[in-house]
């Protein structure tokens, strides 16, 4: 079951030396994960400028899909899979 | 680690590709690239351009091309690689099988009795066309994405004969396909991979679409399959510097990029194939990516909104350094280890691959086809034998300083070996000589005896003092062009003969990039950013400029634009200001484009409906959306253009794509003719042109490859001339021999010097008229001075007044230093032709004579600001050095010859040109009507629309008669209409009104009409050709002059089924009066038209020319009111742009009368003050070097005047000059010399003004008239 979180709400990340997620808090859990894919996103440039890096990432519990904004440097959490 | 990008393409990947070779070069250099390869698709059109620039810059070029596969490598069941299903369309009708014999027997080899004449022996005799050639077809590919079409596979030229494969393989693909849609199939491939390396290519490479299809077998096959292709005999070797085919690896930050990257690694290992890491790059800098977008949005003909995946993902594909891909996914530490040691090794794999590769693109010994001679002779003996017997026809007697020129010359040409290339041009005049069309030398060959004597040239080098060196030197690194000059009409068959001589696979036309303008940038950008059409036609017809760069000042000026830049124009103009005291040029002497603005505005509101809902619609525009301080300074011409207004985003990328090649077509002459065949030397295409071939390079880089080109021009006064002689002939039995036309006919020159010259070559535009009375040529040389004077050259250099000024002896003659008086005292010290740039260079400067055109050149040409800035230096510390000038006088003399360089014209081509302009003149004086008719039939030529052209001839005293069905032939005729005094001279004249004969027109004394004309010269009319009304083609002329023939037309039923023409086009006829001589009134024949054409349909053509059996007789039409005189000429107009009974402003005469105001003729003789007219814009001007100041033509039934708006005046007249052709203008009369200006201070449309003092109101049509001349000049 897939949860998509409309608001794409803020999160805390700890990110390890290469600069990817190791673990990140949302809803006054902590957990730690592993990334298992990533990508790049750029898009609607020329209306709502859109630049984000995605990280899918699995923890014990969570699979999620999270993304730092490269406009103001923020992480977001998009989706959550049961 | 040294790392060279293999995978790049530039902006010559048409639509695909957003920098151009200069930048990404650049950019390489600053990333400490060891090498860059160019690989566009399907073509090498940037690849001279691009390997000049990377050996400039020290950077190692690459040549290649990626290519896109017709088939795959091995079976493809499932459809992985080549997609099935995808609909294909197909645009127009698909020309099928081969094209109609006519053309085929046209490029034949010539009879074998003409073989002993000095035909070259061609290498394939029996080759008429190049091999794999197939008809065309055009293939829409909008919206269709690259995964749908075939896989792509990147070649590189590892050496000379990798070129070549190259070259091969893309000129066949080329004319196996379709244009831009060249068809590269494996089988062409296998042909053509000598010298080849290969990279599978982007993700979609067929190996990559396996992989990710999950056919790792497939993939494997294919990989297999590839290697053994490149590999030929050898076997697949293990030394980087000797493998042919590698495994790309690419990573731009996708989903499924790790995946692949690994996967593509591990068969690489697989199959011990070596790999290389490239970018696949399409811009130089990340910010790159929004053009890339906006040009894959026009490429698909959609708005950036609705590209979706028709855009490339991501935004990665910019130059990187190898620490840049090193800190990639795949070389990071988390990476499994077999991936990163291949991405490692990739990389590094990448710069020696590019240092394996070299190729030079030098191709002096090809240069020539090889021009058989005859036997004992060699080319130069041949050569020298025909200059001998030239020289003695040209001239009686020979005298020594003839002969030594000649010596001297042919001594020069023997040691550069250019002796073929004059016999191949010899060889063309004698065939244009033989066929007789009219052809003749221009430009710097004119400098030449050898040119002259062989009868290339009409100009005799040693009376007008020309300097050969301008054309040859031995220093001069490039090749000299014979530009030749051949009547617009039948330049083809000159082209065909070259073909047919030299064979297809030596010849070829040199292509001309067409590259983004103001016009089509602000259209295709405008649709890509989703603008509504309605606005963007609206924007693009408000533009005054050509130059992309400039729209923003166009929009600005433009009442219903300026709106949106309110913040920017005060500043702009304050900018503008301080530029202007500057001066129009910078320290070099170049133009100052303002190519950086301040670019912060936010728009505002706009006044236009359109504009309105436009913005109205988006309400978040603007709105702190980007808060980002570092974002919100946009750069115009670099950076991001996230932040900008939409307005401001749509000026940015106008800018940016300026001179962005958009497609290719023909050059209008060059003619590329080589020893070897053309195909290894040079990628070829098709044009769209039926069976013509073009080189992808255009006459730049052929130049840069040192190959030989003919420049064939097809110019329309030799036509008009031509037709001129030739009426001349058929009227009065007389023969005019141009060439034995005496240079002294007093009568020329009073005309030419009283501004006299509407349709004269080269001196009838207005800034001609302007100073032909100041100048008052006296002679040939004059003129010749005159030719050369009125250019932006000259007028930017600040040539031209100081050079009236002492004509008319206002000023003393002087020089800047007196080391200059040798060289300019024929031009009274002012620099006027290229010669005396280089005359100065070397005599003043210190240069040397090779070295001085290098300079002249470069001063031309504006390569580089770095290169510019080298001579600048070496110029000024010349003249310091060897003439004792000062800094400043230095300096002034090098911005005097920069300024002029740029635009300059060689003395030579003056020269030539002038003696046509005199020959044209003498025409138009003695033969006008002939005269007339040729310059009509020649249309579109010249300065002035035909309106122009009649109402001059009127004014001379020659009779203008209407289109008429029973009197008119498809062109225009004369027609004897008798002399004047003699009876039957006013009916022949159909009633019309004597000529109002204004005081600027000269007509010859008797006494030199007797000498110079036969008598019955002076008898003849011009009779309006149907060609004249719109609709009415090349298709129709041969029916309508036959129809003719066959005799007069009786009755509407008759017209329409004879002449077999549209409906719509025998209503223009009836409007333009050419029914009239049916006796009927134009309204009935109206009424009738529609039954009569009701009662034909489907007879025409079977039935055509046989009498009618129609059963019933047309209805009678009921009473209708007669034609006003107002309608009549609104129609005539409104059809052909002019009427042949009177000029428009004649109708607002009376009112023009109660307003005061003058006619054009009355001006003469008026004194300077206020002064108010009416009349027709038949020319606008908007001049890059006036600096903003507009100049009008303004016609009326009794003359021409320039009307002169100063920028603040434009500014605040524009919006009514722009959209009304009839004006009424208030201003004032200014006189310099026999020289009338009028300044405007207001203008108004006509028809109101009339409308006001009670006059006629606008007629019918007359909004139409005179824009076909508006956008001239």
């Amino acid at each position: 079951m897939t949860r998509l979180l409309h608001e794409h709400p803020a999160i805390d990340v700890d990110l390890g030396s290469d600069g990817e997620p190791v673990a990140f808090r949302w809803n006054g859990r902590r957990e730690r994960i592993e990334v298992c894919n990533r990508w790049r996103v750029e898009e609607s440039w020329w209306s709502r400028p859109i630049a984000r890096d995605y990280f899918k990432v699995a923890g014990r519990n969570w699979l999620a899909l999270l993304y730092l904004d490269r406009a103001d440097g923020t992480w977001h959490l998009e989706r959550l899979y049961d | 680690m040294a790392y060279a990008e293999l995978h790049c393409h530039t902006n010559f990947s048409f639509l695909d590709g957003a920098s151009e070779p200069d930048e990404l070069v650049a950019r390489a250099v600053e990333l400490g690239l060891s090498g860059l390869a160019v690989t566009d698709h399907g073509g090498l059109y940037g690849v001279v351009r691009f390997a000049t620039a990377a050996r400039e810059a020290g950077l190692r070029p690459v040549i290649g091309v990626e290519i896109e596969l017709a088939d795959a490598a091995v079976p493809d069941p499932a459809g992985v690689v080549i997609p099935v299903g995808r609909p294909r369309r197909r645009v127009g009708g698909a020309a099928s099988g081969r094209s109609p014999a006519g053309s085929a027997a046209g490029a034949a080899p010539l009879p074998d009795a003409r073989r002993g004449e000095g035909l070259p022996a061609r290498p394939r005799p029996d080759r008429t066309r190049l091999p794999d050639y197939r008809s065309s077809v055009k293939e829409d590919l909008r919206g269709v994405g690259e995964g749908q079409r075939g896989p792509h596979l990147v070649l590189l030229a590892r050496n000379a004969a990798g070129y070549r494969s190259l070259c091969r393989l893309v000129s066949r693909a080329n004319l196996a396909g379709t244009k831009s849609m060249p068809r590269f199939s494996h089988a062409l491939l296998a042909e053509n991979t000598d010298g080849l390396v290969a990279l599978s290519g982007c993700r979609e490479g067929e190996i990559a679409r396996r992989l990710r299809f999950g056919d790792r077998e497939g993939a494997r096959a294919a990989a297999e399959r590839y290697a053994r292709l490149f590999a030929g005999q050898h076997a697949q070797s293990d030394s980087v510097a000797s493998a042919t085919f590698f495994l790309e690896l690419q990573h731009h930050l996708l989903p499924d990029d790790d995946w692949l990257v690994a996967e593509t690694a591990r068969l690489a290992e697989e199959l011990s194939l070596p790999v290389v890491v490239g970018n696949d790059v399409h811009y130089a800098y990340s910010e790159g990516r929004e053009m890339q977008d906006v040009l894959s949005a026009i490429r698909h003909g959609r708005s950036l909104g609705e590209l979706r995946d028709l855009r490339r993902p991501d935004g990665e594909s910019f130059l990187k350094a190898a620490d840049e891909l090193m800190a990639l996914p795949p070389g990071n530490s988390d990476a499994d280890a077999h991936t990163a040691a291949a991405w490692a090794q990739g990389i590094g794999n990448a710069g020696e691959l590019a240092a394996s590769c070299s190729v030079d693109l030098g191709f002096e010994r090809y240069r020539f086809p090889g021009f058989p001679i005859p036997k004992g002779h060699t080319p130069f003996s041949y050569l020298e034998e025909l200059c001998h017997e030239g020289a003695r026809r040209r001239y009686h007697p020979i005298s020594s300083t003839v002969l030594s020129q000649l010596a001297h010359e042919l001594d020069v040409i023997e040691r550069t070996g250019l002796a073929e290339f004059f016999l191949i041009c010899w060889d063309i005049m004698r065939f244009s000589r033989e066929r007789g069309i009219p052809a003749q030398g221009r430009g710097s060959a004119a400098n030449s005896i050898v040119a002259y004597v062989l009868g290339i040239t009409r100009v005799d080098p040693i009376r007008h003092h020309l300097l050969f060196e301008r054309f040859i030197n031995e220093g001069r690194a490039s090749y000299p062009d014979i530009d030749i000059d051949f009547s617009s009409a039948r330049r083809e068959e000159v082209i065909q003969y070259v073909y047919s001589r030299y064979g297809p696979e030596h010849t070829g036309m040199v292509c001309n990039l067409v590259t983004y303008r103001a016009r089509s940038a602000v259209r295709e950008v405008g649709y890509a950013l989703g603008f509504p059409r309605p606005l963007v036609d609206r924007v693009a017809k408000a533009l005054e400029t050509y130059d992309s760069v400039m729209v923003r000042r166009d929009l600005e000026a433009d009442g219903g634009f300026g709106g949106f830049f309110a913040d920017t124009v005060d500043r702009e103009a304050a900018a503008a200001g301080a530029s202007n005291k500057r001066g129009l040029t910078d320290r070099t002497g170049r133009l100052n484009h303002p190519r950086h603005w301040a670019a912060d505005d936010k728009g505002g509101p706009g006044d236009s409906p359109a504009s309105a809902i436009r913005l109205a619609g988006r309400p978040g525009r603007g709105s702190g959306l980007h808060s980002n301080p570092a974002q919100s300074r946009p750069q115009t011409l670099r950076g991001s253009t996230v932040g900008m207004s939409e307005w401001e985003r749509w000026l940015a990328f106008c800018a940016r794509i300026d001179g962005f090649p958009r497609h290719l077509s023909i050059h209008s002459g060059g003619m590329l003719v080589t020893a070897a065949p053309l195909i290894d030397i040079a990628p070829l295409e098709r044009a769209t042109m039926a069976d013509r071939v073009v080189v992808q390079f255009d006459k730049r880089d052929v130049e840069t490859l040192k190959l030989i080109k003919l420049d064939l021009l097809g110019l329309g006064m030799l036509a008009a001339i031509d037709e001129t002689l030739g009426l001349i002939e058929s009227d009065c039995a007389a023969r005019v021999d141009l060439d034995r036309l005496p240079e002294d006919v007093p009568e020329v020159f009073e005309m030419l010097g009283a501004a006299d010259t509407v349709g004269v070559f080269q001196v009838e535009s207005r800034a001609q008229m302007q100073t032909l009375p100041k100048s008052k040529p006296a002679d040939l040389d004059d003129l010749v001075v005159e030719v050369a004077i009125i250019r932006p050259g000259p007028i930017q250099g600040n040539a031209v007044h100081p050079y009236l000024r002492r004509r008319q002896g206002l000023e003393p003659v002087s020089y800047l230093h007196p080391s200059l008086e040798p060289v300019l005292r024929e031009t009274l010290g002012v620099i006027l032709y290229q010669e005396q740039v280089m005359q100065i260079a070397i005599s003043v400067a210190g240069f040397s004579a090779g070295e001085s055109d290098g300079f002249r050149r470069a001063m031309g040409t504006w390569r580089s600001n770095k290169e510019m800035e080298k001579l600048h230096a070496r110029f000024v510390d010349g003249c310091r050095a060897a003439n004792g000038l000062t800094d400043e006088q230095a300096e002034e003399l090098f911005r005097q010859v920069a300024a002029f360089a740029s635009f300059g014209f060689a003395k030579s081509h003056a020269a030539a040109f002038a003696r046509t302009a005199y020959e044209s003149a003498f025409l138009k004086l003695f033969y006008p009507a002939q005269f007339t008719v040729g310059l009509i039939n020649a249309q579109p030529m010249g300065f002035y629309p035909v309106e122009v052209l009649i109402n001059d001839a009127k004014r001379h005293g020659v009779a203008v008669l209407q289109v008429d069905v029973n009197a008119s032939s498809y062109k225009t005729t004369t027609e004897w209409v008798g002399r004047d005094g003699e009876p039957g001279y006013e009916e022949a004249r159909h009633g019309q009104r004597p000529p109002v004969r204004s005081s600027g027109c000269i007509v010859p004394s008797a006494e030199s009409r007797a000498r110079w004309t036969p008598e019955s010269a002076t008898g003849f009319g011009i009779r309006l050709g149907l060609a004249l009304v719109k609709g009415i083609g090349d298709e129709h002329a041969e029916r309508l002059d036959a129809e003719l023939a066959r005799g007069p037309y009786a009755t509407l039923t008759e017209v329409v089924t004879r002449t077999e023409l549209p409906e719509e086009v025998i209503e223009r006829l009836i409007r333009a009066g050419a029914l009239d001589s049916l006796g009927r009134p134009r309204r009935e024949l109206l009424w009738q038209l529609r039954e009569v054409m009701g009662a034909t349909r489907g007879r025409t053509g079977r039935a055509a020319g046989q009498p009618m059996d129609l059963r019933l007789p047309p209805t009678p039409a009921p009473e209708l009111p007669p034609l006003t005189e107002r309608e009549r000429l609104g129609d005539s107009y409104a059809v052909l742009s002019l009427d042949a009974r009177r000029q428009v402003v004649s109708i607002f005469r009376p009112a023009l009368e109660r307003l005061g105001a003058a006619t054009n003729a009355s001006l003469a003789d008026r004194g300077p003050g206020p002064v108010r007219l009416g009349g027709l814009v038949v020319t606008r001007q908007h001049p890059m070097t006036a600096r903003g100041t507009v100049f009008l033509a303004l016609e009326d039934e009794t003359g021409m005047v320039n009307v002169t708006l100063w920028p603040d005046a434009w500014a605040r007249l524009r919006g009514v000059v722009r959209r009304h052709a009839l004006l009424y203008v208030e201003g004032t009369l200014q006189r310099e010399a026999a020289v009338v200006n009028v300044i405007a201070s207001d203008i108004k449309p006509l028809p109101a003004v009339a409308e006001s003092v009670g006059g006629p109101s606008h007629p019918e049509g007359v909004r139409a008239l005179g824009y076909s001349g508006m956008h001239r000049g």
